[in-house]
């Protein structure tokens, strides 16, 4: 399958401000995750991709061809930005309707694609009639993403579109992108819920200080999320118990415990050990398990500056 | 990275067409005139248009208040008003909040400017052209004899003067946010200064040109051989508003719309 974008040592500096610094990828087909701290280069990499701005030096190319000003390849993107500014004074439909005529939609189409837009990210009709500057947080993030959807791209680049949702407009945004990606759409999504970009996104972008370190993507890849985690959280009926059993069989490296509230912090020596033999282990230790949590995710330890400093 | 790629992605599932992104455009737009807050503003602004005329014209009879409405009201209160609406509304489409939306789409920008600019302008006139119904009020309370020819008259110098300086305000806004600082220089340095200035330099000046235009037309001055024309008046009016907007897409074209702030 064809690269959607491709970037050949791209940086992009305003004036001494680093932005982008000599940084490589690939954008694949499917979700891709954009995961780094506030100023890590995120949104420079979205306005590139865009053709906002373009690069300092280096080759940056999407769907084949250079982004900037680039109304060919506009034509196949759509942008869902982190701000929330709105026009002011407009209804969700009449403000889709422009947006999809400017797409190249005929009125008709604009129209009726903004409402099924509407319907599909579930912003119910009887809140069309509110101005789009009086939503909620959550009520803008659904119809920024609705404009994502009337001329029907190729490539969707969203920044922070998990932004001031509940877990069931988190996951009703998760259900469509999912959906757009079985229908071939590629997604590029940045979000702070590591969480849900675990769950969403087959490929990772990790970015730290304009930089793509190899490390940071290393612990991100495929491989790394198929290893065991270093430390797990359970919650018991013992667990002293749990955990004076783990130590006799050498499994800990170091744990936690609160008894208050009934977990055991486990720190494993060698993680493999415990997972190999995960069942017959916890049967053994007499101790009546309620809950097993990861405690870290594999892309909070991918971005742990402990870890890659 | 090969050109060899190019050929293997699908095409765009929805073609670019411009007319289309003016209808687009021309909506959002639009729009804006029905707005609660934009009507209230008007009727503010025309109260104060009906105190600034029964204070400005009340002295003197109907050639005072030809003279007056020239000088105060086509050639500097309409330009001014007109500058600073422009420069706000392409300050506004400067902003994240709309750029991110429209110049994202698949529409050249030289085409986004134009097409705002339109729209832009015909809204304008159509605020002016309510504004102008106190400009005919005061003149037939001042017995202004013909006056249908004097309203058409000051109506066209209206209309130019909006294009006009709309255009410059475009331009102001698109070079940078603070557009009222070039406002204020150009209008210090050509409208008040080169303007005023006897010879063919004041033709830079675009109310200069107005000015002459009404008072010949209107009969407060006698024509002679160099008076300007109707047409070339238009002409040259028209003139700036295609230099200006020509400079303005070149800018907007080439401009990179993010900053530091959003890396």
């Amino acid at each position: 399958m064809n690269a959607v974008a491709q970037a050949s040592s791209l940086s992009r500096f305003y004036g001494m401000i680093l932005g982008l610094n000599n940084v490589s990828f690939t954008i694949r087909p499917g979700i891709t995750g954009i995961v780094g701290p506030n100023g890590a280069g995120k949104t420079t990499l979205f306005r590139l991709l865009l053709g906002q701005i373009q690069p300092s030096s280096g080759e940056l190319t999407v769907f084949g061809e250079r982004p900037w000003n680039n109304p060919a390849v506009q034509a196949r993107l759509a942008y869902c930005p982190e701000s929330e500014a709105m026009p002011a004074g407009l209804r969700p439909l009449e403000w889709l309707t422009g947006l999809g005529m400017i797409s190249g939609l005929s009125a008709r189409d604009a129209d009726s694609r903004a409402r099924a837009a509407l319907i599909r990210v579930k912003l119910g009709a009887e809140h069309w009639r509110k101005r789009v500057t009086a939503y909620s947080k959550g009520m803008k993030q659904r119809v920024k993403l609705a404009q994502c959807l009337l001329h029907e791209p190729q490539l969707i680049i969203l920044d922070e579109p998990m932004n001031g949702l509940d877990p069931m407009g988190r996951e009703d945004i998760g259900v469509i992108l999912r959906q757009l990606a079985d229908d071939g759409v590629s997604v590029l999504i940045s979000s702070h819920i590591l969480h849900d970009l675990e769950t969403l996104c087959a490929d990772f972008i990790l970015l730290r200080w304009g930089r793509i370190p190899r490390s940071l993507n290393e612990a991100a890849s495929t491989d790394a999320r198929t290893r065991w985690p270093d430390a797990t959280t359970f919650r018991c009926d013992a667990p002293e118990k749990l955990a004076r059993f783990l130590f006799d069989r050498d499994l800990l490296r170091g744990c936690d415990i609160a008894a208050a509230v009934g977990t055991l912090h486990a720190r494993w020596r060698d993680p493999e050990k415990f997972f190999g033999a995960y069942h017959q282990l916890l049967l053994e230790s007499g101790v009546r398990i309620f809950e097993v949590q990861d405690t870290e995710s594999f892309l909070e330890k991918a971005i742990d500056p402990t870890v890659h400093s | 990275m090969s050109s060899a790629t190019v050929e293997s992605f699908l095409p765009p599932r929805v073609a670019p067409n411009l007319a289309r992104a003016w209808g687009g455009l021309w909506r959002l737009t639009f729009r804006r005139l029905l707005l609660p807050g934009h009507w209230l503003l008007l009727a503010i602004g025309l109260a104060v248009l009906t105190a600034l005329f029964a204070g400005g014209s009340r002295a003197g009879g109907s050639d005072h208040f030809i003279d007056w409405t020239t000088n105060f009201y086509v050639t500097f209160l309409v330009p001014v008003l007109s500058f600073m609406a422009a420069g706000g509304v392409m300050r506004d489409e400067m902003k994240s909040g709309t750029v991110d939306y429209v110049l994202t789409r698949p529409i050249p920008r030289p085409a986004v400017l134009a097409f705002k600019y339109a729209a832009h302008v015909i809204c304008t006139q159509i605020d002016f052209l309510i504004a102008f119904g106190v400009v005919v009020g005061f003149a037939a309370a001042h017995d202004v004899p013909g006056l249908a020819s004097v309203a058409a008259k000051f109506f066209f110098g209206q209309v130019l003067m909006i294009t006009a300086f709309s255009a410059f305000g475009f331009l102001c806004a698109t070079i940078t946010s603070r557009y009222i600082v070039i406002g204020l220089a150009y209008g210090g340095i050509i409208e008040a200064g080169v303007g005023q200035i006897p010879t063919q330099l004041s033709r830079l000046s675009m109310t200069h040109q107005m000015r002459e235009l009404l008072a010949v037309w209107l009969g407060r001055v006698e024509a002679h051989a160099a008076s300007p024309g109707v047409w070339s008046t238009a002409a040259i009016v028209l003139a700036f508003v295609v230099v200006v907007l020509t400079a303005a897409a070149v800018i907007f074209s080439l401009r990179e719309l993010s900053g530091p702030a959003d890396a």
